[in-house]
């Protein structure tokens, strides 16, 4: 091997170093912030779902507003039969099932137990909130969406935390496609569909140009995510007819 | 001196990277809705070149000439990154907007150009202040497209309505056809003012 070629493997795997090292420092360093404002934004996307304005004049509402809001806000965990684990939270979850359930089976929502939010009000259940995720085209969308006490009429619906394409798949999180959940009945025909959502239309929401596929995917999990929750409302219902 | 000044203001006309050198058109149509998003990405964008310019400058006489494009190329999306993981830590919402597009600033023309055209030829000062002129330059434009564009699309400047409040806005301003047309439009102005035209 020439010389020259061994100073540039020499030179090639230095940058590499110092390129990476300088990365992970960066990233180690601003995790914690970033972190947090994740969380903020998720909890705002709660708020949203439950039709509280989380804008308001082009501000968004500070942290204390929001921590305001969550006094109000029960999350309950639900096992496989979507009944309630009695007493169970995020932050005593495996003790109180005796480590049948562990922590990080929460969000992937392959499994129970499954997340719920309760809006309570004077101790009644007024609102019912979900989390739910699925592929788009390019990555997964996120979202939100919060249903009245009819299990079915839809109070509001979020998007989030995705990658798809701006102004395509990316409309997904702007204020006319989550907007026109308000009011709809979801439902397992649900539908995002193109030119058939108009006024009066309540199992479908107008989709978005160009994104097609983004759209699927958005009808896709609402759908399923809909049949699994509603075995929850279904319990709901049974336990108020006893009543 | 005048040395000096010619590298930072040249670029900000006669030798500008978007209109004049074609340099990134592609962010310039994309985050140039709103002010506030085209602002944000100005600066990012006069980080990174500057900074990119200097470090390349510095590494000129070591760089192994064979993988000198690969090397520019980290250096540039570390940078990149860097403002990225700021941006997402401090500026969170600013972030969600500009979404992919700051990291394309890897991928803008006027970045890695500079490195190659200047950074690699000229000492670090020179090309520290090469790179804030051409970050510069490409922020006039930008600034330009999106005032225009946030005027007409939506009757507001930098989010402050200055339009009249029965103002429609006006669609095609807010979408890429818009700025590709104020860019259009840009240019034949610069270009009947300075005279310069290219010619065979």
């Amino acid at each position: 091997m020439q010389k020259d070629d061994i100073r540039t493997i020499v030179f090639a795997a230095v940058t590499c170093l110092i390129v990476s090292l300088l990365l992970s420092s960066t990233y180690a360093a601003l995790k914690d912030r970033q972190e947090k404002n994740e969380e903020l934004d998720r909890k705002l996307n709660v708020l949203r779902a439950f039709g509280v304005e989380t804008v308001i004049d082009g501000v968004k509402i500070n942290e204390e507003d929001v921590d305001e809001y969550f006094d109000n806000i029960r999350e309950v965990l639900l096992d496989e039969t979507f009944v309630v684990i009695a007493g169970a939270s995020r932050t005593n979850l495996e003790a109180q099932t005796a480590g049948k359930y562990k922590l990080d089976m929460i969000d992937n929502k392959k499994v129970a137990p499954y997340p719920l939010f309760l809006w309570e009000s004077e101790g009644e259940v007024e609102k019912y909130c979900y989390p739910q995720y699925g592929k788009g085209l390019w990555s997964t969308v996120y979202s939100y969406v919060a249903l009245g006490k009819d299990f079915k009429t839809v109070v509001g619906a979020t998007f989030y935390g995705h990658k798809e394409t701006p102004g395509l798949g990316g409309e997904c999180s702007e204020d006319w496609f989550m907007d026109q959940f308000n009011g709809k009945q979801l439902s397992k025909d649900f539908r995002v569909v193109k030119g058939q959502a108009g006024e009066g239309v309540l199992n479908a929401v107008d989709g978005m140009s160009g994104a097609t596929i983004t759209g699927n995917g958005i009808q896709k999990f609402l759908r399923e995510e809909y049949v699994k929750y509603s075995k929850f409302f279904a319990n709901q219902s049974a336990v108020e007819k006893v009543d | 001196m005048a040395k000096t000044k010619e590298i930072v203001f040249d670029p900000l006309s006669d030798n500008n990277p978007i209109t004049v050198q074609m340099l990134g058109i592609c962010s310039a149509l994309a985050v140039t809705v709103k002010m506030e998003t085209a602002a944000v990405m100005c600066v990012a964008v006069i980080v990174v070149i500057a900074f990119s310019n200097t470090l390349i400058s510095l590494l000129r006489k070591v760089i192994p000439s064979k993988i000198r494009m690969i090397v520019e190329m980290a250096v540039i999306a570390s940078l990149v990154i860097i403002v990225d993981q700021i941006l997402k830590a401090y500026m969170y919402d600013v972030s969600k907007q500009l979404s992919v597009f700051v990291g394309l600033i890897i991928t803008n023309c006027i970045v890695m150009g500079r490195a190659e055209a200047f950074a690699l030829q000229n000492p670090p000062l020179e090309s520290f202040l090469d790179g804030i002129g051409n970050g510069l330059g490409y922020s006039v434009v930008l600034l330009i497209v999106a005032s225009a564009r946030e005027i007409l699309g939506s009757g507001e400047w930098y989010g402050m309505q200055i339009l009249p409040g029965g103002y429609m806005g006006n669609g095609l301003a807010a979408l890429p056809p818009g700025a590709f047309i104020i860019i259009g439009l840009g240019i034949w102005v610069q270009r009947t003012i300075t005279g310069k035209f290219e010619t065979e």
